[in-house]
């Protein structure tokens, strides 16, 4: 979704895919992916996020009629829906404490899912999991939109509907938090 | 880019989620968001929960409880500790609890122009006891203000013979003249200095009292009835030092008075011109940036992750999302707040489903239970305005509704 290009042809499909069902499918197409990913990386699972991720386009669906905004708007537009829709997801079903649960699990076994090879790379995963579902859900989003998404400051308080020093600042916390919870791990860096 | 951010950065590159899209729900999606779209188109409108139909009828009605607030005169937000004449406050505190309404008369001053208004008023307390509730509000020969139990406010100019009509309460005693005002009093406000004499009229024996408020830059003084330890004159001051004419006199009280007849039912005089007025809101209500994004929620949904939000933020001293989440001040001022005050939210014990609370005509109200460092527990109903600004949909909090009250089983 990073894509500056397709960002300046959604403005045309918006408006087309307004009537046009054909053209809200081209819509989908181009953001599904990135929707999707972001969810799996917010909730480190992919049944999960394939469904959180069917929630967001339903909720597109719904609420297109009202959407005003263009090309880079629709994109922070999904970006907020999809922020909520994993908020949502974690509140109401305390997925949260399940994860945790699960991913303390798994770096006890050394079992790694998500398809990650036994390499230094699946070790920080499940430790990444546990410290990063222990944060706020807004210091959460800030790290996955950051980090995974790569979504620039501006973007990430467009997102949030804030400035950007205050994400700034935000950011900075969850990283601190995020130090002090992985700190043996982290130094190995 | 920061140390801290290029470690975490380091730290991250490498892990690989299995984040591939998987064609097969792709495709399952598009068919479902297709159908579901056709759905729509074939709808007239689209279809909305009977509660969000409900609420946005309400909010078009615009009222909020943190308007004008007239007599806000005794309003003290006190914060300092010092010794206390527990026994003559503590008996007043006892004395006021079988308060139900008052009649009060006397004059108000306007510091700045030092015009006086005469008023005599009668008034109920709100259910909690916290505020006024019915009110009648009487300046001789100038207007009449009713505030009645729907909460509707009459203002009537008899010269012009005009009413002026809110469909909400811009006037009020706040905080009302209750045990919860002096057990503030008893808590914070300091320098008490108590004398004993006779009323000045009837001969009663009276405990006259002063007091000042250095942070807020108030002073009082007060006159209890020994026998009934209730106050019964009570002035205040702008300034630490008693200087100058009182902002508020009340020059006379009396408790749980008769009360005339329909003396809070306001019946429009004949040929008078009606005015109605609606409610000018805060400024933050429709900026959108601040507050929280909405988009994809429902309006239940939306009002419980505000909520939770904003009690993080309290807990956590995260004050620049506090004041972006509830724009009464800005982070520097939050943050005041928490170090001005001993007692503060520890943790979130529950938080409820909203719900229309009737006379809050803002959005819908969350209660919550909170513990705070005292130990105690508050319930607090929290007022969340949904907006749509620009088709974007998001929330703010308003307010609390109906004050903190002590938790009861």
């Amino acid at each position: 979704m990073n894509n500056n290009s397709k960002a300046a042809n959604d403005g045309q499909i918006i408006a087309e895919a307004r009537t046009d069902p054909a053209a809200f499918a081209r819509l989908y197409r181009r953001h599904y992916d990135a929707v999707f990913r972001y969810c799996v990386h917010r909730l480190f699972e992919r049944q999960t996020a394939e469904d959180v991720t069917s929630e967001v386009f339903l909720s597109v669906v719904e609420n297109f009629g009202r959407f005003k905004g263009s090309e880079q708007d629709f994109r922070n537009w999904l970006y907020k829906i999809a922020t909520n829709a994993v908020n949502e997801h974690l509140r109401r079903t305390s997925r949260q404490n399940g994860l945790l649960k699960a991913a303390c699990e798994r770096a006890k076994s050394r079992v790694v899912d998500c398809g990650v090879s036994m390499d230094e790379a699946a070790k920080k995963l499940p430790v990444l999991k546990q410290a990063v579902l222990t944060l706020k859900p807004r210091y959460q989003t800030i790290i996955t939109l950051r980090f995974f998404e790569n979504l620039k400051l501006t973007e990430i308080a467009e997102v949030l509907g804030s400035s950007p020093g205050t994400i700034r600042s935000q950011l900075a916390r969850a990283l601190a938090k995020l130090r002090k919870k992985i700190a043996s791990t982290w130094q190995e860096v | 880019m920061k140390d801290n951010e290029k470690q975490f950065e380091k730290f991250v590159r490498g892990i690989k989620f299995d984040d591939a899209p998987d064609p097969k729900h792709r495709d399952k999606l598009e068919k479902d968001l297709l159908a579901a779209l056709t759905k729509q188109t074939r709808r007239k409108e689209p279809p909305l929960t009977i509660w969000r139909t409900v609420m946005k009828n309400r909010i078009t009605k615009l009222a909020t409880a943190a308007a004008v607030i007239l007599i806000a005169v005794l309003g003290i937000t006190i914060l300092d500790k010092s010794a206390t004449p527990a026994w003559a406050i503590e008996d007043t505190i006892k004395a006021l609890e079988h308060i139900y309404s008052i009649k009060m008369s006397g004059i108000v001053t306007d510091v700045n122009s030092e015009t006086e208004i005469e008023y005599v008023l009668w008034a109920k307390p709100n259910e909690e006891g916290t505020k006024s509730g019915e009110l009648c509000f009487e300046v001789p020969d100038q207007q009449i203000i009713i505030v009645t139990q729907s909460g509707t406010t009459y203002r009537y100019h008899p010269g012009p013979n005009v009413v002026y009509v809110k469909e909400y309460k811009d006037f009020r005693i706040d905080p009302w003249l209750g045990s919860e005002f002096f057990q503030r009093v008893k808590r914070f406000v300091e320098n008490w200095k108590i004398s004993y004499g006779k009323d000045e009229e009837t001969g009663r024996e009276s405990i006259f009292a002063t007091c000042v408020h250095p942070f807020k830059a108030k002073s009082w003084w007060f006159q209890f009835d020994s026998q009934t330890k209730l106050p019964v004159r009570v002035k205040q001051w702008t300034n630490i030092n008693f200087e100058g004419k009182p902002e508020f006199y009340a020059e006379k009280i009396e408790y749980n008075p008769l009360l005339p007849d329909g003396i809070f039912e306001f019946e429009i005089p004949e040929e008078a011109k009606v005015v109605k007025l609606s409610q000018k809101l805060p400024d933050y209500f429709n900026d959108p940036n601040v507050g929280l994004s909405a988009e994809g929620l429902t309006d239940e949904q939306a009002c419980l992750a505000i909520i939770e939000d904003y009690w993080r933020a309290i807990i956590d001293g995260d004050w620049e999302y506090l004041a972006q989440l509830r724009p009464i001040c800005n982070a520097e001022n939050w943050e005041l707040k928490y170090k001005r005050n001993e007692n503060w939210p520890i943790e979130v014990l529950e938080i409820s489903q909203p719900s229309q609370e009737k006379g809050c005509n803002i959005g819908p109200v969350v209660p919550c239970m909170v513990k705070y460092s005292d130990g105690q527990i508050k319930n607090i109903k929290m007022i969340v305005k949904i907006r749509n600004i620009d088709g974007n949909k998001s929330c703010v909090i308003a307010g609390t509704y109906g004050g903190i009250k002590d938790f009861e089983r």
